[in-house]
């Protein structure tokens, strides 16, 4: 177990440095570099290139990238060129809020996709297979941000049940019960536009493992020996099937990340997804460059998280 | 192609059989489920067969092609079609995907597009009436020639991306998947780094950063993120397909890997790749319309579907003027559902466990 963790870690290592290369070259193409936003005209030119001798952007690139990602492992993510204040400090509670966002709904997800999953392959070729089949049909074919639009007319708007934006109310402070009650309340349409088109996978996939799985003979056997059918179903049925939709999960989490974007924007959400575009029509290069070197860090860490979960659940990959 | 029908019929001789086979069997659950319609309890005839056409029409088809066919194998393709025929559902929607591909097409030769994005301030976010059948939006653009243009932009790019990113991870899979070892190894390292690339932001960045990108620069860095799914199937199959006797052989009568992989391999995974193809397009369309939605997809002078889509993301738009935004909103919801409806008809028909399970 801790060697195919120790193994698995060294090759996430490279994937990291590639990645990092990757930004750092994408963000020498953009335009800008860590003295845009503060020259301006009155200063002369010599004194211009004097500062960018001493901040090292003359020096060839592979030392430009030495130090950048020196420091970065100091903590250090260069300053915004459009709010002049460090990088870290305007992603801030942003990044809590959109963790926030993706783990209710991975939570909403699974409470209500497992379920929904187990009962149609339990059940399957009945009416409420079909009905949660068609369901299924008609959630691949809807792009999130369409759910959500639909989500944030009828519920936001017209029913008026739920707020259409922002993440907290401004007139509770920060700490009280009514606080973390607000957040909830701002979570509650987003992360539901997220999980009922994002569960369709989840219950696909445990549907159609669940089918598989029931004519093994392992299963046929459990039930000569007289097991009651609902336990066929949890103990025999259910851990075999689940194997999948548990290797899935670190990728599915990362996929929650980078599709907030959407959801975001639509509700006005001010977690790392709206910054982005924000920091991208703003112009503001330093900070998106920081926004994509995270979001790549997570899904590495996504991915690893999904092999080390499928190493548990299933030993036979260990072996390997 | 005969060649390599004759030696596959010789060498699969077997596996036909069997296939064969299964299709009676299949024919067999779907006449027994109807018998047996409130029958809850699975047996391994009557499974996964919910989505297949009315039993008897089904059952008839797959009957007569089997005795014609019996000496010979069904091409992969041929059997794909049948099953889009006889998925009822799997064809209804494949004759409205015709219908809106050609009425768009076919439109927009006589629409001018430089007419539709013309700026008419004087009938600003008109409803429906008689000078614009849709109305207009904030522009004073005409909705129903945006809709015409922007549907047909959508599926240009999505074919366009498709055709991309598949073509290029089929051959990626293929050479990753017959070759295997090192090769493998280091060509699947590859794709495991683009799999964790945040590739919409990417390309949100390309987007905003290149001076001028059109829609063919567009689809290309599309297609740059999209092929490693097609990429990772392909490989996988192309791994169990190198093992069979007929890949074995052709490689014992010393032909060169080239013409195993393009005469040998290719067309018996062309079936897979169909299907692959079919799904790959309702994402890319879906995808292009949510980059379009949020601003960086096409330019506001080319309307996408996405496009409409995104003049609601103004409150005011969305909450009193839907007939912007929603006939956009539904017809992306029709063309999803119909490529997919087809897509999936075919990828069962693919995957013979799931036709006669």
């Amino acid at each position: 177990m801790l060697k195919f963790t120790i193994r698995r870690l060294l090759v996430s290592f490279p994937q990291l440095v590639i990645l990092s290369l990757l930004i750092f070259f994408l963000a020498s193409l953009m335009p800008g570099d860590a003295l845009s936003g503060v020259i301006d005209p009155n200063i002369p030119a010599e004194a211009i290139e004097r500062q960018r001798e001493m901040l090292g952007l003359n020096n060839p690139w592979h030392i430009q990238y030495k130090d950048w990602v020196v420091n970065m492992l100091q903590g250090d993510f260069g300053n915004s060129y459009f709010k002049k204040q460090p990088v870290l400090d305007v992603i801030g509670d942003r990044l809590t809020n959109t963790i926030w966002l993706s783990l209710f709904s991975a939570v909403l997800i699974y409470l209500i996709g497992l379920p929904l999953g187990l009962i149609s392959g339990r059940y399957n070729d009945t009416f409420l297979d079909s009905v949660i089949t068609g369901y299924t049909y008609l959630g691949f074919a809807t792009p999130t941000f369409m759910f959500g639009l639909l989500m944030l007319l009828v519920f936001g708007y017209n029913l008026g049940w739920f707020p259409t934006s922002g993440s907290v109310d401004a007139n509770v402070t920060p700490g009280t019960f009514e606080y973390v009650i607000s957040k909830m309340y701002h979570l509650v349409l987003p992360s539901f536009s997220i999980a009922l088109i994002g569960l369709v996978g989840t219950v696909q996939y445990l549907r159609s493992g669940i089918i598989e799985t029931k004519q093994k003979d392992y299963v046929t056997l459990a039930r000569a020996k007289g097991v009651s059918e609902s336990k066929v179903y949890t103990k025999h049925i259910f851990r075999n099937s689940i194997i999948p939709i548990a290797a899935f999960f670190g990728y599915e989490i990362t996929g929650l990340l980078g599709g907030s974007i959407f959801i975001e924007q639509i509700y006005a959400y001010p977690g790392m997804g709206r910054l982005f575009l924000e920091s991208i029509s703003t112009r503001d290069f330093s900070v998106a460059n920081v926004l994509i070197l995270m979001y790549g860090f997570l899904a590495i860490v996504g991915a690893l998280l999904s092999d080390i979960i499928l190493s548990i659940v299933d030993p036979r990959i260990r072996i390997k | 192609m005969t060649k390599f029908e004759d030696e596959k019929r010789k060498l699969d001789k077997e596996d036909h059989k069997n296939l064969d086979k299964e299709m009676h069997e299949t024919t067999h659950s779907t006449k027994n489920e109807s018998f047996n319609k409130d029958r809850t309890d699975a047996t391994p005839h009557d499974i996964d067969t919910h989505m297949q056409a009315s039993p008897t029409a089904s059952g008839e088809g797959h009957g007569a092609i089997d005795q014609q066919s019996l000496p010979r194998s069904t091409p992969g393709w041929k059997i794909l079609i049948q099953e889009v025929i006889h998925d009822k559902l799997a064809l209804f929607s494949f004759i409205i995907l015709i219908v809106i591909t050609s009425y768009v097409f076919g439109l927009t030769l006589f629409l001018k597009q430089s007419e539709i994005v013309f700026v008419d301030l004087f009938a600003i976010n008109e409803p429906p009436g008689d000078r614009f059948r849709l109305g207009t939006d904030y522009g004073g653009r005409d909705v129903f020639g945006q809709l015409i243009i922007g549907t047909r932009n959508s599926l240009a790019i999505g074919f366009l991306v498709t055709g991309i990113s598949v073509g290029f991870g089929v051959i990626y899979g293929v050479v990753a998947g017959y070759f295997g070892g090192h090769i493998d190894n280091i060509m699947m390292r590859i794709v495991d780094f683009f799999m964790v690339l945040p590739f919409l932001m990417v390309i949100i960045v390309y987007v905003t950063i290149s001076p001028d990108y059109d829609i063919y620069s567009f689809s290309l860095i599309m297609s740059a993120f999209l092929w490693v799914g097609t990429a990772r199937l392909i490989r996988s199959v192309a791994i169990q397909e190198r093992e069979l006797d007929y890949i074995n052989a052709s490689r014992t009568l010393g032909s060169s890997h080239i013409k195993i992989i393009f005469t040998q391999l290719l067309p018996n995974l062309v079936g897979i790749i169909i299907v692959n193809a079919t799904l790959n397009l309702a994402g890319n369309i879906g995808i292009e319309s949510g980059l379009s939605f949020i601003g960086f997809g096409f330019p506001e002078d080319t309307p996408s579907l996405g496009t409409l889509m995104s003049y609601a993301t103004q409150t005011q738009t969305l909450r009193n003027r839907p007939w912007i935004w929603a006939p956009a909103a539904i017809l992306i919801l029709v063309l999803m559902l119909c490529v997919r409806n087809v897509g999936e008809a075919m990828r069962r028909a693919g995957d013979a466990r799931q036709r006669n399970a």
